[in-house]
Order: C-alpha cells, then sequence, then structure tokens
C-alpha cells in the first residue's frame, strides 16, 4: 500500500507540471501569452473654462439663454425648454485607448417642480455653442435612443447624478465628438413642469454642472 | 504478478507518460524548435498588444477588441481573460484573429457572465494557430 500512495503521488506530480504543458499546445507553430496591466483613476471636470451649458425655450425661438445663471427644463405644450451641457475632458489627459468605468454628471436642482418630474438625456451628435436658440436646435442631430432617465425629485438645492458612462466612454475613444446631452421633460405637459438647474454660470463649483470619470487606462 | 505488483508497473506507465509530456514542458514558450532551451521565434511576430474595451451605461464590459496585431497571426485563435484583483479571472473568451490590412484585428463581445469595467485590472492574452 505504501508503494501505491508512493506511485500516485508521483504520478499526480508529474500530471500537475504536464497539465501546464498541454495549455501551451505544445505542435503548434505559434503560441503566445501575454498580459496588459490597467492603471484606474478618476477625473472631475469643474472648470467653468470645460463645461458649456444652456437653454432653449420654445416660447422664445431666437433667444439665447446660454449666460444664464440658470438651465430650465419643462414639458409645457408650446412652451418647452431644453437644457443643452457639454464637457471637455482634455484636461483628464486621456490616450484614446482608456475607457470609463463609470462616469456620473452632476446637477444642481435649483428648484423642482411641485411632483419630480423624469428627464430625459439625450446625446447631441453635431456641434453647438452657448449662443445656441431653440430654433438652432432643431436642426442640431441627437441619437436615437436615450442615454438614461432621471428623476428630479422635489427638493431644491440637491444634487443630482446622473449615469452618462456610455456616451462618456465613446468620447474617450473619439474626443473630437465633445457634443454633450440633451436634457428634455417629455412627461405631461399640464400643471407645474419647470424644473431649474444651476448652470456653469451659477458661482461656486460646487453649484456648476459636473462630470466625474472613472476611467481605466 | 501481484496485485500491488501490476498497479505498480500500470502507475509506472502512466508516470512515464506524464514524464514524456513534462519534457515537452522544459521548451520555451514560442519556440518553433524542439530543442529543449532554444527560443527561436516569436509567434506570428507578436511582441505585444494592446486591449480598448466599451462598456454599457451601467458600466459592464460589453466589447474587447484588439488591434494592431502582425498579419501572420492571421486566422489563428486570441484568447482574452478579464482579470481583477488577485488575477482572479473575472471573464473571457476567444476569437479569431482577422480584418487584416496592414494589421490584424479580434474582438470578442462575450465573457461567459457580466464583466464589471471597474473590476477589470489586467488582460491577459493568449495566441494559438496550428
Amino acid at each position: 500500500m505504501k508503494c501505491l500512495a508512493i506511485v500516485v503521488a508521483a504520478t499526480l506530480g508529474l500530471g500537475s507540471t504536464a497539465g501546464f504543458a498541454a495549455t501551451l499546445s505544445v505542435g503548434s507553430w505559434h503560441v503566445w501569452a501575454g498580459s496588459q496591466a490597467l492603471t484606474k483613476g478618476t477625473c472631475t471636470v469643474t472648470a467653468a473654462s470645460s463645461i458649456v451649458d444652456t437653454y432653449v425655450q420654445e416660447s422664445s425661438p431666437g433667444t439665447s439663454s446660454g449666460s444664464a445663471a440658470t438651465a430650465l427644463v419643462r414639458a409645457t405644450t408650446g412652451s418647452r425648454d431644453w437644457m443643452l451641457v457639454r464637457f471637455d475632458l482634455s484636461g483628464c489627459a486621456l490616450p484614446t485607448t482608456a475607457g470609463a468605468d463609470s462616469a456620473t454628471m452632476k446637477l444642481v436642482v435649483k428648484t423642482t417642480a411641485t411632483a419630480a418630474r423624469t428627464l430625459t438625456v439625450t446625446p447631441v451628435l453635431s456641434t453647438w455653442s452657448g449662443t445656441l436658440t431653440w430654433t438652432q436646435a432643431q436642426t442640431l442631430t441627437y441619437g436615437s435612443g436615450a442615454t438614461t432617465t432621471f428623476s428630479t425629485g422635489t427638493t431644491n438645492g440637491a444634487t443630482l447624478s446622473v449615469p452618462v458612462t456610455i456616451d462618456v466612454d465613446a468620447l474617450i475613444k473619439n474626443p473630437s465628438a465633445s457634443y454633450g446631452w440633451l436634457i428634455t421633460d417629455g412627461g405631461s405637459p399640464a400643471g407645474s413642469t419647470t424644473t431649474t438647474f444651476n448652470s456653469v454660470d451659477a458661482g461656486p463649483a460646487a453649484n456648476r454642472p459636473q462630470l466625474v470619470v472613472n476611467y481605466e487606462k | 504478478m501481484s496485485i500491488l505488483g501490476k498497479t505498480l508497473g500500470s502507475g509506472l506507465a502512466v508516470a512515464a507518460t506524464f514524464a514524456a509530456t513534462a519534457a515537452a514542458a522544459t521548451l520555451a514558450v514560442g519556440s518553433t524548435s524542439l530543442s529543449a532551451g532554444s527560443t527561436s521565434v516569436p509567434a506570428c511576430g507578436i511582441s505585444s498588444l494592446t486591449a480598448t474595451r466599451t462598456v454599457d451605461n451601467s458600466g459592464n464590459v460589453t466589447r474587447v477588441s484588439v488591434a494592431g496585431i502582425p498579419t501572420a497571426c492571421s486566422g489563428e485563435t486570441l484568447s482574452v481573460t478579464l482579470a481583477g484583483a488577485a488575477n482572479a479571472s473575472l471573464g473571457g473568451g476567444s476569437a479569431t484573429i482577422g480584418g487584416c490590412a496592414a494589421t490584424c484585428s479580434a474582438s470578442l463581445a462575450s465573457f461567459g457572465g457580466t464583466v464589471s469595467a471597474a473590476s477589470v485590472t489586467k488582460y491577459s492574452f493568449g495566441v494559438t494557430g496550428a
């Protein structure tokens, strides 16, 4: 029995060594193995110079509101308001081979509607400036689907976190496509529907829209 | 022959089989030579690989792509393992290397389950081909 145990142990010992060889497909013409270690980090875009936002009003189709301290989103028929915001990620110095593990846009609600509203975030696919008007906004190209939706809640002054990972990941890989997002309210147009956000012109960084990117590179 | 003798003989035969394979393990990875200790040809010219990946809005990996693969690797198989802390495998898969022009590429869209990009700290690659 001792001999048997020794034989089995020897067999298993050699077998475990041979197991590694088997994974190398000996007999193949080409065998190569390697790895790529990833570096993780976080970049927060808060500088006013890296953020452009505005809102456009259906009731004033030729008016620009890019320098206002607030940005409105409203569903009221004939008086819809849309907010647009975009961020410049160049300060994060990410290579185009990097990617977003998660990305969150943070918006500070100055005042909410009477009841919580559900807002829709849609990627903008063409360029725009802070002087955008409602009329011009109708000519922009938007994503065919929404990136996400989020609830405004009913707490004035609250900071809302909006997940935009998929778009920021794409932006890292193609920095020239930094066109940001359109924020709209497609809910019931009746009653109180206006949500007012602080804009980039609202003062301290804590009040501005922010973009927090957890990345790998 | 006693039962113990037969068992011992069988064990030695099995051990010899593994021993023969074990000898192959002494060949350097990537070698096309059968002389042990010789490293003569890098596998189809790869010196390193870099992956890029895409995610969904929840931060889960949806695709891993590897570009810049030498054309000599066309038709061979690229295996990618997404590894996390302590090199634990989070998922992986394989794809045939193709799409060749100046270089080739390979892309995987299935990893055997959902993989959070935030958990991935390393990509491990393997390229094999007959």
